[in-house]
C-alpha cells in the first residue's frame, strides 16, 4: 500500500511538472470561460446554455477533451517511459509491477479529476458573475461533476491497455483516439448496441440531474461501466506483467 | 553468497541471447563482465534485475529467486543498466526523492550526502535535460546507491564517457566498495577499465560465458586482461573448430 502511495505522489509530481500538463489546466480553464462568453452570445443557440455554463462545459469536458487528455497522459506515463528507458527507474526497485501499474492509473485519474475540478470552478464563478446562477443550479453542478468521473474510469483503462500494446507515445494517442472515435461511431451506427458501450456514457450525469433519478438505470450503468473498468484493468495488468525492458 | 546464476538460457527473436550462463558473485567482490557489444553482458544483467525473463535458469540475489520472489529480491540491490533511467524535465534532486520515496528510511540527508558524493550538489536543483553525458551516468550511480544497496549491478558505467568522466565514476565506484563494502557487478567491453577495478572477470562472447577467473590470475597468466580476454576467445575458436 505505502509502494502505491508513493507511486502516486511521484506520478502526480511527475505530471504536474511538465508544461504540456499545467498548459492544459491553463487552457481548460479558458475554455470553460470561452464557453460562457459565446453561450452569452448564441444565447440558448447551438446548443449553449446561457443559464448553466457548467453542465455546458462538463459536456464538452467529458465528451472531447477529457478522452484526449486521457490517452495523452497514458502514453507519457507508459509508452513514452518504455521509450527512453525511464520506466527502468521503478520497474528496478523493490515495488511489484501491479503496484506500479496501480500507481499511474490512480495519478491518471486524480489528474482527469482535477482537470474536473478547474472546469467546475472556472464555470461556477463564470455562472456566479455573469448569469446570476442559483442555489439548484449550483447544487446540480456538483452533483454531475462529481459523477462524471464514473464514465472516464473505463476511458483510462481503455488508453492503458492501448498504451501496452503501442512501442511508441503518439501511436498510443492515435490508436486510443481511434478507437474511441470507432467504438462511439459504432453507437451512432447500430443504435441498438449502443446501451453496451462504455462510450455511450460520457454524459451520464444527466441521469443524475432534473426531477427524478432513474435509480435502476443508474444501477445498471454503473454496472456496466465497472465491468469495462475491470476488463480493461485485468487486460492492462496482463501485458504490463509479461513486458519486458 | 551474493549473486547465483545457474544455467541462464534466453533467445531473442532474431537467434542472439544468451546460453547456459552460470557464475556466482561472493560478498565484497567487484566482478566484471567483459566482453564486445553483443555478447549477452546487458542481456544478463536485465534478466537479474527483473526487467528481462530467462527462457530457462534460475537467478538468486541473496538466497532469494527474481522469478520467485519477485521484487523482495531487489531490496538490497541497486543497479543501472544501460543509460541512466532519468526523468530529463525533473531536477537531479527531484530523480533521487522520487526514488527515495519507495524506501522508508531515505530521507533528505541521504539524498544530499549521495549527490555530494557523486559531484552533483551544486547542480541539483538543474533539470538532467541539461545535464552532460558524464553528469547523466553520475546521476545513474547516485540512483544506483541512494538506497544503501549491499549490492550494485552496472551495465556499461563508462560508456560514452570522456578520461575524466571515466575515471570519476572508477573513484566512486572503488571509494563505495571500500568504505561501505558493496559487491559490485559490473560490465564493460573496456578490458583495460575493468582491469583497473575488478579482483574477479568472467569473459563473455556470442552469448556465452567462456572463462572466469580472478584478476590476480589473469596478471598472472597472461600480464593483462585485454591479452588474456583475446587468448581466452582464440581458444574458443580453436575448441569449436
Amino acid at each position: 500500500m505505502k509502494a502505491i502511495q508513493a507511486g502516486v505522489l511521484n506520478e502526480s509530481n511527475k505530471l504536474l511538472s511538465r508544461k504540456k500538463y499545467q498548459v492544459s489546466l491553463i487552457f481548460t480553464c479558458l475554455l470553460s470561460i470561452a464557453i460562457g462568453l459565446l453561450g452569452g452570445y448564441a444565447k440558448g443557440l447551438v446548443g449553449l446554455s446561457l443559464t448553466n455554463t457548467p453542465l455546458t462545459v462538463l459536456s464538452l469536458v467529458t465528451g472531447f477533451i477529457l478522452p484526449l487528455m486521457i490517452a495523452m497522459v497514458s502514453a507519457d506515463l507508459f509508452t513514452a517511459e518504455q521509450e527512453n528507458g525511464s520506466i527502468k527507474a521503478v520497474i528496478t526497485r523493490p515495488v511489484s509491477r501491479s503496484s506500479i501499474l496501480t500507481s499511474k492509473v490512480l495519478a491518471i485519474v486524480l489528474y482527469t479529476l482535477l482537470v474536473l475540478v478547474v472546469s467546475l470552478v472556472t464555470s461556477l464563478l463564470y455562472g456566479l458573475v455573469f448569469n446570476g446562477l442559483g442555489v439548484s443550479h449550483i447544487a446540480e453542478a456538483l452533483l454531475a461533476y462529481a459523477v462524471s468521473i464514473v464514465p472516464m474510469l473505463p476511458i483510462t483503462l481503455f488508453a492503458v491497455a492501448v498504451s501496452q500494446l503501442c512501442k511508441n507515445s503518439s501511436s498510443t494517442v492515435m490508436l486510443s483516439v481511434f478507437g474511441f472515435i470507432v467504438i462511439f461511431a459504432a453507437s451512432v451506427v447500430f443504435p441498438r448496441i449502443s446501451p453496451m458501450l462504455f462510450t455511450s456514457y460520457t454524459g451520464w450525469y444527466k441521469l443524475f440531474i432534473g426531477a427524478g433519478m432513474p435509480i435502476t438505470n443508474i444501477i445498471n450503468v454503473m454496472a456496466l461501466l465497472l465491468a469495462y473498468t475491470l476488463i480493461f484493468f485485468a487486460a492492462s495488468s496482463w501485458a504490463f506483467e509479461k513486458k519486458e525492458y | 553468497m551474493v549473486l547465483k546464476i545457474n544455467n541462464l538460457s534466453k533467445t531473442y527473436r532474431n537467434g542472439r541471447g544468451i546460453k547456459a550462463i552460470s557464475f556466482q558473485v561472493q560478498e565484497g567482490d567487484i566482478y566484471g563482465l567483459l566482453g564486445p557489444n553483443g555478447s549477452g553482458k546487458t542481456t544478463t544483467m536485465k534478466i537479474i534485475t527483473g526487467l528481462s525473463r530467462a527462457d530457462e535458469g534460475d537467478v538468486q540475489i541473496f538466497g532469494l529467486s527474481v522469478e520467485n520472489d519477485g521484487e523482495k529480491s531487489l531490496e538490497q540491490v541497486g543497479c543501472l543498466i544501460e543509460a541512466p533511467a532519468l526523468y530529463e524535465y525533473l531536477s537531479a534532486k527531484k530523480n533521487l526523492e522520487n526514488a527515495a520515496a519507495y524506501y522508508a528510511d531515505i530521507k533528505a540527508p541521504r539524498i544530499e550526502d549521495i549527490l555530494k558524493q557523486t559531484g552533483l550538489l551544486q547542480y541539483q536543483n538543474d533539470k538532467v535535460k541539461e545535464f552532460s553525458l558524464g553528469m547523466k551516468q553520475r546521476l545513474g550511480l547516485a540512483l544506483a546507491l541512494l538506497a544503501n544497496p549491499k549490492f550494485v549491478i552496472l551495465d556499461e558505467p563508462a560508456n560514452g564517457l570522456d578520461i575524466e568522466g571515466m575515471v570519476a565514476i572508477r573513484e566512486i565506484i572503488l571509494e563505495q566498495a571500500k568504505s561501505k563494502g558493496i559487491t559490485f557487478l559490473i560490465s564493460s567491453h573496456l578490458a583495460h577499465e575493468l582491469e583497473l577495478i575488478c579482483n574477479k572477470v568472467a569473459i563473455m562472447k556470442d552469448g556465452c560465458l567462456l572463462k572466469t577467473a580472478t584478476m590476480e590470475d589473469v596478471i598472472e597468466q597472461s600480464g593483462t586482461l585485454e591479452n588474456y580476454f583475446i587468448e581466452t576467445v582464440r581458444s574458443g575458436k580453436e575448441k569449436s573448430l
